[in-house]
Parts: structure tokens; sequence; C-alpha cells
């Protein structure tokens, strides 16, 4: 009964498609074409146990159309028109063509061009692979795939090697594919033209964001306001210096010249207090240093905590550093003038918020 | 030779010929030719025969409902058929009688390469 039902469905589709087929003629004529036809078609179908020897609907359509004395499908139509484009654009290529190469410096651009024209195939594979990739992993790997790990390396680089081979032998006359493959590759070369400019600026900014990518793997961290060390919280920095005695009124600041602050908002009366939770419990309300203005004053460590009653300070003291090499010791009377980059910054006392580019100078020398 | 070019040839006057005596639907009639020995007979081909002797007023056709399934549409000769069924039949026996005379005759190589095979004209004389 499955098959009986199967095979009715199979003969329904193909009847529909053989009609598809015929809708390029009028509707009284498709009818007529195909009036009775599904019985016809099922009949035959019950004979032979299915429709798999019906062969291709469009074959069958016009087998019944052009002995039913119809034209085949808009081929009369298609046939006319083609060659007289090709034929009109062929004149006019090569008249353009002559007109330029009539001129000494016209045919000495013509023949350049002729020479660099393997370059083009191989940019126009290339322009290929990275519209490609853009469309396939929506971004570029850079100019040539370099960034992209082990695996997606090697998938990259082959298609970009299969797509320049193609390109190239393409561009040779090998390869020649049948009629209508040569659309697709015009089609290819006429959107590498278009495409060649801006895939090249997004493969160079590809490069640039992979390699800032790879280089900044804790982005979903520093992206949270405030201060963070491995994904906790920092609320308090603490400095001690050389021989392990705790420093105060440390002014940090970080590789880009930034204050470093903990607070998340640094703006006038955004935080009057930065409330924590030490490990052990004990809540922590620390406010800016009062020897600096406003946001300057959070980038004073440590910061003061409010309550009295809680010490900040993890350690009293720490361990000294081991003492100076001799290597060191020498040096150090001497001091060289690159050894210590000192950023020069407003004196505390100097109330004024912005860093001075007055440069400090190193005492003793 | 390949049959299915001589078929295009006398395919009309093949579809008239099976359905001079009794009327018949589309498969029905490719059946019939089959049976006569017309084995490469394509069903689409009939079909697009059957529509287009109807249009040139050589058939008359009706719609027959089925209880279980697409209706079924019948073909039967008429008089203009008839009429266009002698015609054609004449001009076969005189071209085919031709042929096989030229055949029988024993022509050189070169020639005889050119010539229809009998077969099919056997199949149709047989109805």
């Amino acid at each position: 009964m499955i098959t009986v039902d199967s095979t009715k469905e199979s003969v329904h589709e193909f009847a529909q498609a053989v009609r598809d087929a015929l809708a390029d003629l009028p509707a009284d004529e498709a009818d007529e074409l195909t009036d009775g036809l599904e019985a016809d078609l099922a009949e035959r179908a019950e004979e032979l146990g299915g429709t798999d020897a019906f062969g291709d609907p469009l074959a069958y359509a016009d087998e019944l159309r052009t002995s039913a004395g119809l034209p085949p499908r808009s081929a009369a139509r298609r046939r006319r028109t083609t060659p007289q484009l090709r034929a009109v654009w062929d004149s006019w290529w090569h008249s353009r063509l002559a007109r330029v190469r009539a001129t000494p410096f016209g045919a000495w651009l013509l023949d350049l061009a002729v020479a660099l024209r393997p370059v083009w195939w191989v940019i126009r594979g290339w322009t290929v692979y990275q519209m490609l990739t853009l469309v396939l992993w929506r971004e570029s790997f850079g100019v040539v795939p370099v960034n992209g790990g082990a695996s997606a390396e090697l998938a990259q680089w082959a298609i970009l090697l299969a797509l320049v081979l193609f390109s190239v032998q393409w561009g040779r006359g090998r390869w020649m594919p049948g009629r209508w493959p040569r659309v697709v590759l015009v089609l290819a070369s006429i959107g590498s033209v278009l495409a060649v400019v801006p895939v090249t600026a997004a493969a160079i900014d590809g490069a640039g964001s992979w390699r800032s990518y790879s280089a900044d793997s804790t982005e979903v961290v520093s992206s949270s306001p405030g201060l963070y060390n491995n994904g906790r919280q920092v609320f308090n920095v603490f400095a001690y210096d050389a021989a392990g005695r705790p420093l105060t009124d440390v002014r940090l600041y970080d590789q880009d010249g930034h204050p470093l602050t903990t607070v998340p908002d640094t703006s006038p009366g955004a935080f009057p207090s930065l409330d924590g939770n030490l490990e052990n419990g004990q809540m922590l309300s620390l406010v800016p240093s009062s020897r600096a203005d406003g946001a300057a004053g959070w980038s004073v460590y440590p910061l003061q905590a409010s309550n009295r009653t809680v010490d900040p300070a993890p350690f009293p003291q720490v361990q000294p550093l081991s003492p100076a090499t001799p290597a060191d010791a020498d040096a150090a009377p001497t001091p060289a003038p690159s050894a210590t980059p000192t950023p020069s910054a407003t004196p505390l006392r100097d109330a004024r918020p912005t860093p001075s580019a007055t440069p400090t100078p190193t005492p003793g020398g | 030779m390949d049959s299915t070019q001589l078929l295009k040839g006398v395919l009309d006057m093949a579809v008239l010929a099976v359905v001079q005596d009794e009327d018949g639907y589309g498969y029905d009639i490719v059946r019939r030719l089959r049976d006569s020995g017309l084995e490469g007979v394509g069903d689409a081909s009939v079909y697009g025969t059957l529509r287009r002797l109807y249009a040139a007023g050589a058939l008359s056709t009706y719609v027959v409902p089925s209880e279980d399934g697409p209706h079924r549409k019948y073909y039967g000769i008429n008089t203009e058929g008839r009429a266009l069924l002698a015609r054609q039949k004449s001009t076969w026996s005189q071209f085919s009688a031709a042929v096989s005379n030229l055949v029988g005759a024993g022509l050189r190589a070169g020639q005889a390469r050119r010539t229809p095979a009998p077969a099919p004209a056997r199949a149709i004389g047989a109805k």
C-alpha cells in the first residue's frame, strides 16, 4: 500500500515538473498538452513498478512539445539574441583596442598589460579566496593564512592555492570548461575586479585584528570596569620598597600613562567611597587620597580606609629583596640615562590634575 | 539506421491506424503501438502527436472520469482523420515499395548505407 501511495505521489510530482517545464506556453495550450497525462503516467508507473524509468521530466516535456509541433523551450529566442549581443560587444571592444593601440603610449600600455596578465590571474585567485573566507568565516585571515591556527591554516592554504591554480589555468586557456561555467568564470572575474580593493583592505585589517586578538586573551575580564588581578577584583594596592618596608602615597600609572584606579568610575562624585569585602569577610570602605584632587586621588596607593577600625595593609612588612650583585652595585652610582624611565607627574602638593610634561631631574649623577 | 528517426516520419500514420477501429486513451495507444512491434516509440512523442492530430482536426476527444484517480482522455478518429490516414497509407505504400525495391535490387554499398531498414515498415503494414 505504501508503494502504491508513494508511486502516486511521484507520478504527481513528475506530472507537475512536466507542467512547470511547459509554463512558457500559453495556458490553454499547456493544459491541452497535459490533460489526461497523469492518468497515462500512473498506468505506466503501475506497469513498470515505479517512476524510475520515466527519465528526466524536462526531456519528457521537450519531447511532448516538439511532437505536438510546438517550438522547444524558448530556445529560438535565446539562440537569436546571444550571438547578436556577443557580436555587438566584440566589435565595440575590438574597435576600442585598435584605437588605443594606434598611439605609441597606448601600444606600450597594452603590451605591458598583456605581460602582466599572469599577475592578474594570481590576484584574481587570491581575491576569490578572500571573498570566500569573508563569506564562510565572516573575517579575513590576513593577506595569507598565517594566523588561524594549524588546522584552519592548512585548509586555508589548500583553498588559496587551489583557487590561484584554477585562476591561472583558466587564464592560460587550460581546463577550458563547458558553456555555462564560462558565465560563472566571467562573473568571478568581474567580481574580482570590483572586490580587489575592499578585500585587500579587509585582509590587512584582518591580519591586524588577529594579532591583537592573540595578544589580548583576557579581553572579557578587562572589559569589566575596575581593576582585576587574574579575575578577582582589586580594591587596593600595597607597595613595598626593596627593604620590604611599606610605602605610602605611591602613584601608579598603566603602560599608556593613565592613572591606575581600582574604582570603576573616577568622574567626580560617582564613587564617594569604594566598598568591598576582604577574603576574611571584613567590610572595606576605601576613599581617595585627600592629597590629590578628584580623580587623581584614586590612583594614590594604598587607598585609605574610611573606617579606621580596619587596618587595610595585608602585611606590615615583607621580605627584603636579596642584596644587589656587585655588578649592580657598580652600576648603581652611575645611573645610565636609559635605565629608569621616570614618568613625570605633578607633585602631590601641586594640586593640578594633569601630569605635566616637565622632566624630573634625576638626583645624583 | 536508427528506427526512432524513421518513426518520426510515420508516427502520425501509425497513431491514426491504431485508433481507426477503436478509441483509446494515451497510454492505451502507446501500448497498442508497442504491441504492434514499434517498441522504441516514446510515450511523450505519442501524446504530443495525439494533441497535434486533434488540433489538426483529425481526431476527436472526450474525457472519461475515473473513480480512483485522474481522468482519462480518449481519442477517436473522425472522417477527416480517416481521409488523412488513407492519403498517408497510399504515400507510404508507394514510398516503402520504392525503398524495398531499391534495397532488394542490391545497390552498391555506398548508397545502401543511406537507405532505411525495412523492419518498422513491416510492423505497420501488418496492422
